[in-house]
């Protein structure tokens, strides 16, 4: 009979192919971002290319704004999702504890805004951007990351608001606590793996965003990561190594940010997702 | 109708009458039990007349009022917020495909023209094939996120020392943005230099993955399965583990194969989440916008457009706001009938 160190020996070896197939296009990324443009062109291409250069890196930073998209894409993400955030700690707050006919109603509004895809609103939103003046300007896309952000962000605040007790709150209260107290004093701290989970999932809608960028923006300082890479793709000749490493740039920060917060988003999503 | 004379005794009793007079004071009858209040009024410390019926009425009237409008003064600015971004734009979108709003046209630039644009859709080849691409490629991009979804959680959950790793390893696309994980196999699928073109030559097979239909299909859905899996992955882990492990020992002692196990007893278990993850995955392949549009523009021949691009093009390339919306609205439908779908998948289960 297979004993158990054979059984994890070849659970661990069926599980190679998948771990490859989601690294390898990562470890792509990495490895041909240094890559010479002579080994580029090889044929037959290898796994572990032969030269290594910092020439596609020096070319990134010359030949576009890349530090410039980097802080646009760094700065609406925040800003939209610290507004995000904060709007939907009280609406979650608003859903989880008022239950009557009307909050029941709006929570199952947000909840299907999920499921609406973002294309549908971008022409009404952009005509009206552009009766305002803000197209080209930071708050047409801040507005436009909030719209997916918020109901998203609220349903998820309401189903973790949902697993602390009420009876929590109504003890604080008995004590002389107002609402709000309860909420930052009690329900905030007892569960940040939610609150981190948000804010992660959130910063990940908006940072790798494309449409709502593209659609708004259309000077070249003003574009986002995601947006710029694609002005690599308007020469005649694809400089893949520049190419990749401007992936690179746009990849790091939410590597980061994930990394820190992967416990929590485990726990998070387990919590979230299994209580409906 | 307060005395502020009082003789404290323990502590517990002074915070417990301090509090039920600052409620008092506030108003806060519903904070104040009436045994409290009795008490006080039994020790001398207050003096009330009608005791009952005053605490009841005020008792009822602060409560509801208070906790109403508290209730609804939180969900505002969400709701402000939804409304404005959300729910005007549907509207408009509605509004605009009744109209012919085409910028090339502007002398006819928001007339009335009833339901012209669906005519001119619904008549429309490109129309009906980009509405059957849609559906294949969200077909496609779910069943098989879920598959492959199911085989890493259900691989994950057994592991215990190197778990970690490979969590973190299968999870990474997650964290990859759609576009950046698009533009990367761009390169990787590039015909004729990218390493996974020469893998598949290898195996004898010519292709090149953006100018030939079937291909690029192929491709488009790759990515998209490679950037959606881990959140099934990570959903399925989850659900997994509220499974207990009596279970399936009792199953093992029962005489219970493997795959036996795994039909009877875990895919059963996780039915409320794969019901969850299927629809998420399902809509979010939809809506999908930016893998195919960087991947393929739509592909060669359209062969790849399906509805969001298709709307996208005629809305910022051609710049038929009009025809485009009326798209939207199809869209919209599409989406209405799935949430609905939804609900009442989530109406019927019993989650045990």
């Amino acid at each position: 009979m297979i004993n158990k160190k054979q059984r994890l020996l070849i659970n661990i070896i069926v599980l190679l192919p998948f771990a490859f197939f989601a690294l390898f296009p990562i470890y792509s990324m990495l490895v041909l971002s240094f890559s010479s443009e002579k080994s580029l062109m090889a044929y037959p291409p290898k796994i572990i290319p032969g030269e290594y250069t910092l020439n596609a890196w020096r070319n990134v930073f010359t030949t576009r704004p890349v530090v410039k998209w980097l802080t646009n894409s760094i700065i609406l993400t925040s800003l939209s999702t610290l507004i995000s955030i904060v709007v939907a700690i009280f609406a979650g707050y608003s859903l989880s504890r008022y239950k009557n006919q009307f909050s029941i109603g709006i929570g199952y509004f947000f909840f299907a805004t999920r499921m609406v895809p973002s294309t549908l609103i971008i022409i009404p939103l952009y005509i009206l951007f552009q009766k305002w003046g803000i197209i080209n300007k930071y708050p047409s896309v801040i507005l436009a990351y909030i719209s997916f952000q918020v109901p998203f962000a609220s349903w998820m605040m309401k189903s973790f608001f949902d697993s602390i007790p009420t009876s929590l709150d109504e003890q604080a209260m008995v004590d002389g606590c107002t609402e709000i107290g309860a909420l930052f004093r009690i329900i905030l701290p007892l569960c940040p793996a939610g609150i981190m989970a948000c804010i992660l999932a959130a910063s990940v809608l908006a940072w790798g965003d494309y449409m709502f960028a593209r659609t708004f923006l259309s000077q070249n300082e003003l574009l986002t990561i995601t947006v710029g890479i694609k002005t690599f793709f308007q020469e005649y000749r694809f400089h893949w190594s520049e190419i990749m490493a401007s992936c690179l740039l746009g990849t790091v920060p939410l590597i980061f940010l994930f990394l820190l917060f992967q416990k929590s988003l485990v726990k998070g999503l387990a919590s979230g997702a299994v209580k409906q | 109708m307060y005395l502020w004379r009082w003789k404290p005794q323990r502590v517990a009793d002074i915070t417990a009458e301090v509090t039920c007079l600052k409620h008092m004071v506030q108003g806060n009858f519903n904070l104040v039990t009436k045994g409290k209040v009795l008490e006080l009024v039994k020790r001398g410390h207050i003096k009330l007349n009608k005791l009952n019926a005053k605490l009841k009425v005020v008792r009822n009237n602060n409560l509801q009022k208070r906790r109403r409008y508290l209730g609804i003064f939180f969900l505002v600015p969400a709701l402000v917020i939804s409304l404005l971004v959300i729910g005007y734009p549907l509207l408009q979108m509605l509004n605009l495909s009744f109209r012919e709003y085409n910028l090339m046209r502007p002398t006819t630039l928001g007339k009335f023209i009833g339901i012209t644009n669906f005519v001119r859709a619904f008549t429309n080849y490109k129309f009906r094939n980009s509405l059957g691409t849609t559906l294949i490629f969200t077909f496609l991009v779910t069943i098989l996120g879920y598959i492959i979804g199911l085989f890493s959680a259900l691989l994950l959950n057994s592991l215990k020392k190197v778990k970690g790793f490979f969590t973190v390893s299968i999870c990474l696309p997650w964290a990859i943005p759609g576009a950046i994980a698009a533009y990367i196999f761009l390169q990787l699928f590039q015909s004729p230099g990218g390493i996974i073109t020469y893998w598949i030559s290898i195996i004898g097979l010519d292709v090149s993955w953006i100018t030939q239909k079937l291909p690029s299909l192929f491709l488009v859905v790759i990515v998209a399965t490679w950037k959606s899996y881990p959140f099934v992955t990570m959903g399925l882990l989850a659900g997994l583990q509220t499974i207990p492990n009596e279970i399936y020992e009792a199953a093992s002692i029962d005489g219970a194969s493997n795959f036996r196990k795994l039909f009877s007893i875990t895919l059963p278990a996780l039915k409320p989440i794969t019901t969850v993850l299927l629809i998420l995955n399902g809509t979010w392949a939809f809506k999908n916008f930016e893998i195919i549009w960087i991947l393929t523009g739509g592909g060669p021949a359209r062969f790849t457009q399906t509805l969001g691009i298709d709307l996208y093009n005629k809305a910022f390339v051609n710049f038929n706001f009009g025809y485009a919306s009326s798209i939207g609205v199809i869209m919209l439908i599409i989406s209405l009938f799935i949430i609905f779908l939804y609900m009442r998948l989530m109406m019927k289960e019993s989650f045990y």
